[in-house]
């Protein structure tokens, strides 16, 4: 296999490693040295903005898919507990805690980091206390709960992360 | 200053369809017009072979081989087409010391998700503009990670660069070793 191209002339430090400095290759070719950063900065991400925002309509959409597969992934985990159907209903509640903000949804994401956290770790988890979770989720999609201030909504979500960290500091290996 | 994203050529590691097509949204608002998404590790490696892009965004949790075991790949000089190139992550993951284990592992950015559209833009304008040198050690190979290296020295929150500067209080180290 072809060896990695080595860059520049590694300094010699005397010590038990080595600063390689990079070559400007990206920045050759692709940033230009003429007009405003910031002007540049907001037309770029102006763009980008209203590129999402089209597929803003779709989220609800794609709110309501990912739900689904947390409760489906919930569903087999209750029927058949083992490290696959735990590691998938990891993986679901993981995907919702980095998308349901974007979504509109933040404290489902909020709930779901909480249940990808019980789910991730190695130690022993209450039955009810991942059913909670998931109820909770259901409860406020169902509902329509967007709002990150809401106080039902926020306490729901801290009492829920509360009794996660609770758990896996009293059951940590 | 501006970046010309059309001359750049991205490649999307990202297992969820929703976000792959989020973040190949914002790229090609920025202007990319090379944008190549793959839905697991094993095919980014592929992907990065014959793609050669000029930047990584990869996801952690990925089948088959995940974001970490992707850059320690990508870093390794002895094998892969270029161990310099840019990578970025973009997790839900925000716990500190999942931002030290991928900057451990040689990632050039840390980003929690969600991400806007300003800090993507932002972190990558940052490593074409002023890339950090490189460390080679017998332990580790990739961006420069010290204190005081560019785009270190900040907390994780969603959207935002990583602080990858403090690593956890273990044993003394050889003050020659780069933390």
């Amino acid at each position: 296999m072809k060896a990695a191209k080595r860059p520049g002339r590694p300094e010699a430090t005397g010590g038990a490693f080595e600063v390689i400095p990079v070559p400007q290759t990206l920045r050759r070719k692709a940033l230009i040295m003429e007009g405003s950063l910031q002007e540049a900065l907001a037309e770029a991400v102006t763009r980008a903005e209203a590129a999402v925002d089209r597929l803003s309509g779709q989220f609800d959409g794609w709110m309501a898919q990912e739900v689904s597969r947390l409760m489906l992934a919930h569903r087999a985990y209750r029927a058949a507990p083992s490290a696959e159907t735990r590691s998938g209903l990891f993986k679901a509640a993981h995907d919702l805690r980095g998308q349901a903000a974007l979504f509109g949804y933040p404290l489902v994401g909020r709930i779901c980091g909480s249940l990808a956290r019980l789910m991730g770790a190695r130690a022993k988890v209450p039955e009810d206390l991942v059913d909670q979770h998931v109820e909770t989720v259901r409860a406020m999609v169902r509902e329509g709960a967007k709002d990150a201030r809401d106080q039902v909504g926020s306490t729901l979500a801290a009492e829920l992360e509360r009794l996660t960290r609770d758990i896996l500091t009293r059951n940590a290996p | 200053m501006r970046l010309e994203f059309q001359r750049l050529r991205f490649l999307v590691v990202e297992d969820n369809r929703y976000m792959r097509l989020i973040i190949r949204t914002m790229l090609h608002g920025f202007g990319s017009r090379e944008v190549y998404d793959v839905e697991d590790g094993a095919a980014g490696i592929e992907a990065f072979a014959a793609f050669k892009p000029d930047i990584v965004i990869t996801d952690w949790e990925l089948p088959a081989l995940d974001g970490i075991e992707l850059t320690r790949r990508i870093r390794n000089p002895a094998t892969s087409a270029d161990p310099y190139t840019p990578i970025i992550m973009i997790t839900a993951y925000a716990e500190k010391g999942r931002v030290l284990q991928a900057r451990d592992a040689g990632v050039t950015d840390y980003l929690v998700k969600p991400v806007s559209a300003k800090t993507l833009y932002e972190r990558i304008l940052g490593l074409v503009a002023s890339p950090r040198p490189f460390i080679k050690s017998t332990r580790y190979f990739g961006p420069d990670r010290r204190p005081g290296s560019a785009a270190s020295g900040q907390e994780p929150r969603a959207g935002a660069p990583a602080d990858g500067s403090r690593p956890e209080r273990g044993p003394k180290r050889n003050r020659n070793i780069p933390s």
